[in-house]
């Protein structure tokens, strides 16, 4: 896609966005409990900060040793009896999944969460090769029903109401009585556990994201509050963990310090509902579960980070506090951003992973109020990246050409003091004709004007105000 | 007060918008500031810090504005700067713009160990008391801006500095730490996401039901008084400095009654 | 494919692989566990059953701190109250064993569960007081499942087991042993609030979760 088409695009999704009503209540919901519940969650915690401070540590470590822990963790899933599959593209672990299901000859797929598998439409694919796939958390199951997309990585469905809901297991569930009443969540949530049951209970093959990989054991760590992914990862035969390179982090201990920021970032809870460290069967085939335990690891465009400015953005732990905390995406929302990673880590990840031309606006859709970096639970230093994707743009030649001419010329006259002055006050003095001291209009600067007054420029400047006042009283200035 | 023998030499950099929009506040910190027993030199071959630039990618331009601003700072004891934006300029990214050139890398770690924001400077390196005329009792909010907050933490210190100033009751509003959209070049590149951020922080601030709205940066407060304007409101804008120095001739910033 | 993306792993790192070797074995021996600092400086190691307690109770986890020998009777009361709609699945475990004996456990399951069971009793490992959490490290006669799949689950744990961080307990029972298929860190009753942010239990995982902490185990 170029550069201004995409640009185009954006405009659009934004402008229908801010003019959403029910996007906009939505919106409010994650202030009133995600916000505020880390708010709560952190009071409760006085040495938060070290922990974060530590968190990044081990994230930083973990990166700048990656291929020693990849081989470490590949080396300790083989030797308790599991596999591990290595992937490229996108392209490549579908493959590699697409394989594995048919060697059991597998019909039925249960998913838990997964953000790379939204990155490489995994469940498209797999339905069109003649798969049932099923995606288990709520939240994602209603955007699989409606064929909608995720608007927060954390809360998917943040954006849609109980009616939403109810009209898509209407439309999907028609084995039930169509009057039934499922007008409040309880009831939404009863069928679908229900239906999911069913779906859990006839899987061959469960689909799950890690949020760690734990080289010392050979582990991911899963972590949910519904216990869909414990489901999918213990009833069908197999189980298969699809996960990016940069989930690996050393050991147990290490994981479980992630663990500690993770959910208290993301919802104010101080631990998850759920979380599962799962390994191969290992020695003791007797203990119940999947006959096999694979895991995809896959590159998906990391290895470009990891090589780049951009290391810092693979610590990411996917908590969604920057989303949360942005002024930006609490006015726009998450499709508004184009891909599969809204808010400030999306602004860095779309561009990076999946195009740098596709999501031109992104870096520049923030005005750098650094909260986001105040509440990243491993530090990831996010305006930073924005602006040095900015930068980026300049020297390569993708950002705008006018702004950046503009931007130039105006360097060039604040180079050149009496020259800018100049045209400062010449051009104060232009807008003042006419007016009464306010400015409503302009021939220019309509972004503004379109909602907001302004001043008019000072008669005098402050400068020449100073060198008559310091004459005045004969001191230099 | 203490005497200070000799006199600190500040360099008051006054921004380019107050420069162009509100001098007022330019002259009540230089007030201010030679209330307080200092020397204030204002320069006259500075017109900007570099910030527009330096956030759009243009390197290049930021670091040859940078390069001059440094070499008339060097000069003074103090650079203060009515602005936490601005001053977070010079104090967090100059250091950054800089930090792999030998030789510039000194000058900016140094310039930027003493530069600071104006109500940062009055009560952290200068510990003031205050004189200024009584105000008629009112309540007043504070706007902090994003920069002066999380750059610099900037917060006890205007709220410290208000509460020597008699008259003045401080409601805190919802929004204090929420940007306020005005992000610079994204109030006219993003005008339609500016205008809801805007509007969210004008409806915390009017909920206060302050008679005042204050702040440290003319940028936001343009912003903030230049939507409660279209809005019809009447709270009325200032700068904490013209406050602090108890200068309320000058008209606040879009003066309600001038609103027709 | 290993090859390819390890290649560019190492690539992006640089070429000094022995270095790297070298720094990941010191972190390896250095060992972090971080625990929760303000819980470990200022609590003491006999208090953490009762802030296990308080914590899984504001979880929404139904406790209480019981001797053995009450454990029958007072799962009774509980499976009377929820009414027989579904079979019992107890797991097979020491602690749980007096259980198969009583009334209520008749025609029980045991060691093995299924989608038409209501009740899973289940032996936690241990608990971690710093978030009111079980642990449940994966063994014989208890399947995961059972913890999972009925819509009520009793979880018991006995009282020495309880540790003020999860790194305490998991080190305490599986130290010495092969590493086990699943550790499962159980923290109250399955949840969601993906419907407009409303907080409801029972998603796919158990509605209700009770916690029997023994007293004198």
């Amino acid at each position: 896609m170029s550069a201004a088409v995409s640009d185009a695009s954006f405009a659009a999704r934004r402008q229908a966005a801010l003019g959403d009503a029910d996007l906009r209540d939505a919106l409010g919901n994650i202030q009133t409990h995600l916000v505020e519940g880390r708010r709560r969650a952190l009071a409760d915690v006085p040495q938060f900060d070290a922990l974060r401070d530590e968190a990044s540590r081990i994230k930083t470590h973990a990166l700048d040793h990656l291929d020693i822990y990849l081989e470490q963790f590949a080396a300790a899933v083989t030797t308790a009896g599991g596999h591990v599959h290595w992937a490229d593209t996108g392209a490549d672990a579908k493959a590699i999944i697409q394989t594995l299901c048919e060697s059991v000859q597998a019909r039925a797929i249960v998913k838990g969460k997964s953000m790379v598998s939204e990155e490489i439409e995994l469940s498209s694919f797999l339905e069109a090769q003649g798969y049932q796939v099923v995606e288990t958390d709520l939240g994602e199951y209603i955007i699989q029903l409606r064929e909608d997309r995720p608007s927060h990585i954390v809360a998917p469905a943040v954006h849609l109401k109980r009616g939403h809901y109810a009209d898509a297991f209407r439309a999907h569930h028609t084995a039930l009585p169509p009057d039934r009443d499922i007008a409040e969540p309880e009831q939404l949530l009863a069928e679908a556990r229900a239906i999911l049951r069913e779906k859990f209970l006839g899987a061959d093959v469960g689909i799950t994201g890690a949020n760690f990989l734990v080289a010392e054991t050979g582990s991911a760590v899963v972590v949910t509050n519904e216990g869909n992914a414990d489901l999918a990862m213990t009833l069908p035969k197999v189980h298969i963990v699809l996960a990016t390179l940069e989930k690996v982090v050393p050991t147990l201990d290490d994981a479980l310090t992630l663990v500690r920021v993770l959910a208290r970032s993301a919802t104010g809870q101080a631990i998850s509902a759920y979380t599962t460290v799962v390994s191969a069967p290992g020695k003791d085939t007797a203990v119940a579960g999947p006959e096999q335990f694979h895991v995809v690891l896959l590159n998906n465009g990391r290895t470009d980070l990891l090589q780049g400015r951009e290391r810092p953005m693979l610590k990411c732990i996917r908590c969604g506090a920057c989303m949360n905390h942005c002024p930006v995406y609490g006015a726009i929302g998450g499709h508004a951003y184009g891909w599969v990673y809204p808010g400030p880590m999306g602004s860095v990840l779309s561009p990076t992973l999946d195009g740098r031309a596709a999501h031109r606006e992104l870096p520049h859709a923030s005005t750098f109020c650094g909260r986001c970096d105040s509440v990243c639970p491993v530090r990831i230093p996010l305006t930073s990246l924005l602006r040095g994707l900015r930068d980026e743009q300049s020297a390569t030649g993708l950002a705008a050409p006018w702004p950046r001419r503009w931007l130039r010329l105006w360097g060039w006259m604040v180079l050149r003091p009496r020259l800018y002055r100049t045209v400062v006050s010449l051009g104060a003095r232009w807008v003042r004709i006419g007016t009464s001291g306010r400015l409503r209009r302009l021939p220019f600067l309509r972004g503004w004007f379109d909602s907001r007054d302004l001043p008019a420029p000072a008669a005098q400047s402050f400068r020449s105000l100073w060198a008559a006042r310091q004459a005045g009283r004969g001191t230099p200035s | 007060m203490p005497d200070r023998q000799p006199p600190l030499h500040v360099l008051l950099l006054p921004t380019c918008l107050v420069d162009t929009f509100r001098p007022s506040v330019g002259l009540n910190t230089a007030e201010l500031l030679e209330r307080a027993g200092c020397t204030v030199h204002v320069a006259d071959q500075l017109s900007c810090c570099g910030q527009p630039a330096y956030n759009a990618g243009e390197r290049a331009t930021a670091t040859a504005i940078a390069q001059t601003v440094l070499q008339t700072c060097e000069r003074y004891d103090y650079v203060v700067i009515p602005s936490g934006s601005c001053a977070g300029m010079l104090r967090t990214h100059y250091p950054r713009l800089f930090a792999d050139d030998a030789a510039w890398s000194p000058r900016a770690l140094a310039v930027a160990a003493k530069t600071f924001e104006l109500t940062q400077f009055l009560h952290d390196v200068l510990r003031v008391t205050l004189t200024p005329s009584a105000m008629a009792p009112c309540t007043t909010t504070y706007h902090d801006s994003c920069s002066g907050l999380r750059e610099l933490s900037v917060h006890a210190q205007p709220r410290a500095l208000l509460a020597q100033v008699d008259g003045i009751t401080l409601r805190e509003n919802a929004a204090t730490e929420v940007c306020c959209g005005f992000g610079g070049l994204f109030c006219i590149k993003y005008p339609d996401v500016s205008t809801r951020m805007v509007d969210n922080k004008c409806d915390a601030v009017e909920a206060t039901g302050a008679d005042l709205l204050l702040g440290g940066d003319l940028g936001c407060l343009l912003n903030i008084a230049g939507r409660l304007s279209r809005r019809g409101a009447t709270l009325q804008v200032r700068h904490i400095a013209e406050v602090l120095n108890g200068d309320l001739h000058s008209a606040p910033i879009l003066a309600p009654e001038d609103r027709s | 494919m290993s090859a390819t993306v390890m290649a560019k792993v190492r690539a992006a790192l640089g070429p000094d692989i022995a270095s790297r070797r070298q720094a990941v074995a010191q972190w390896m021996a250095a060992g972090r566990a971080s625990g929760t600092p303000a819980l470990a400086a200022s609590v003491s190691a006999a208090d953490a059953v009762a802030i296990f307690v308080a914590r899984a109770r504001a979880v929404k986890a139904t406790v209480d701190v019981i001797a053995a020998a009450a454990l029958a009777e007072r799962i009774g009361t509980q499976t009377a109250q929820w009414g027989r709609h579904g079979g019992v699945a107890i797991a097979d475990r020491p602690v749980l064993r007096a259980l198969r004996e009583a009334p209520w456990a008749n025609g029980a399951r045991i060691g093995a569960v299924t989608a038409t069971d209501a009740v899973g009793i289940v032996q936690a490992d241990g608990g971690a007081a710093e978030t009111g959490t079980l642990v449940l490290v994966s063994g014989h006669g208890q399947p995961t499942a059972m913890a999972f799949l009925p819509e009520h689950c009793i979880a018991v744990v006995p009282a020495s087991a309880i540790r003020l961080d999860y790194n305490a307990v998991i080190r305490a029972h599986c130290a010495g042993r092969d590493w086990p298929r699943s550790i499962n860190l159980v923290t109250g009753p399955s949840r969601t609030a993906d419907i407009e942010e409303v907080l409801l239990l029972g998603a796919h995982g158990p509605r209700s979760l009770t916690i029997y902490v023994l007293e004198d185990c």
